[in-house]
């Protein structure tokens, strides 16, 4: 039994806060630059973060163990997101805090090279089902699978969706796509 | 996932997200469960000081002590009042008249209203 699986049940059994401090310690950088990417706003970012954690640790009996933990989490921050976008009848749009100005950017993470800041401000610029199924797959390594349950998506959506995205990205960011070693020698 | 053994820069730079620093954010958030948990705590603890207001407006010392002392009896009192609430039980209740009984009532309710908290 690893040490998350521990702090689960150290939580579930004695309902301790300190051990769901420590799973939201483990978590909340993933969790809240997921939800950052999706918002484009810190301050939304944050409190749909916190009430992501408050809602895990409220129903954490009914996270069964099958999938991941994370997967478990950024399953509820998707839903808080969503149900943030419903609650303001919009979806979330690109600010000028966070396109134009990188020293926003700068000032929120330990460190963020400069080429992440470009790929920040380009992710800002996909639509919000384009960067949660890149951040869950590329950036957080979940499998195509493990993103369409996460976000209760198709798994043909899930891939036409990061196929877009990237390809958006690409354009972007002017970076060549990759060709294979057939059409190079041809 | 990506099975191509080309190197791509666009994965590459995707692989390296820049995650967000904690900057106390998981230290507020403690704070915010420490406010949601003791809900239940609190609730006793008002029940019990509106009881306490409201049994010593009502009701006559003498009748307090002896309702607090039946109370003891059922209630399951925490280790730390066993003892006492034994002891107090034990003493002739005639002989505790020449106590100051509001002042012994006092305590005991005290006692009670810190077996509930315990006991929560």
């Amino acid at each position: 039994m690893n040490i998350e699986s521990l702090l689960i049940q150290k939580t579930l059994v004695q309902r301790d806060n300190a051990a769901f401090s420590s799973l939201v310690k483990m978590h909340q950088g993933k969790i809240r630059s997921f939800l950052v990417r999706l918002s484009k706003r810190h301050d939304i970012a944050d409190d749909l973060a916190q009430e992501t954690f408050i809602t895990a640790f409220r129903k954490l009996d009914s996270f069964q163990g099958t999938g991941s933990f994370s997967g478990w989490l950024f399953r509820i921050a998707y839903n808080c997101f969503l149900q943030h976008c419903r609650s303001l009848n919009r979806r979330a749009e690109i600010t000028d805090e966070y396109i134009g100005q990188r020293e926003v950017l700068t000032e929120h993470y330990d460190s963020i090279s400069s080429e992440q800041i470009d790929m920040e401000q380009a992710i800002a610029q996909l639509k919000p089902d384009e960067i949660a199924t890149i951040t869950l797959c590329h950036s957080f390594g979940h499998s195509h699978q493990e993103v369409a349950d996460i976000l209760k998506m198709p798994l043909g959506t899930v891939k036409s969706n990061i196929s877009r995205g990237k390809t958006r990205l690409r354009e972007i960011l002017n970076v060549e796509p990759v060709t294979n070693s057939l059409e190079k020698a041809s | 996932m990506n099975n191509d053994s080309e190197f791509d820069p666009l994965d590459s730079l995707l692989a390296q997200p820049p995650l967000i620093a904690d900057r106390g954010f998981s230290q507020r958030l403690s704070r915010e469960f420490k406010k949601t948990t003791p809900v239940r705590s609190k609730i006793f603890v008002l029940s019990g000081i509106l009881w306490l207001v409201l049994a010593f407006t009502l009701a006559s010392p003498q009748l307090l002590f002896e309702d607090l002392t039946s109370l003891l009896t059922v209630i399951n009192i925490s280790e730390q009042f066993d003892v006492f609430s034994t002891g107090l039980i034990s003493i002739d209740s005639t002989a505790l008249r020449t106590f100051y009984p509001s002042a012994l009532a006092f305590v005991l309710s005290i006692a009670a209203v810190f077996s509930m908290l315990l006991k929560d």
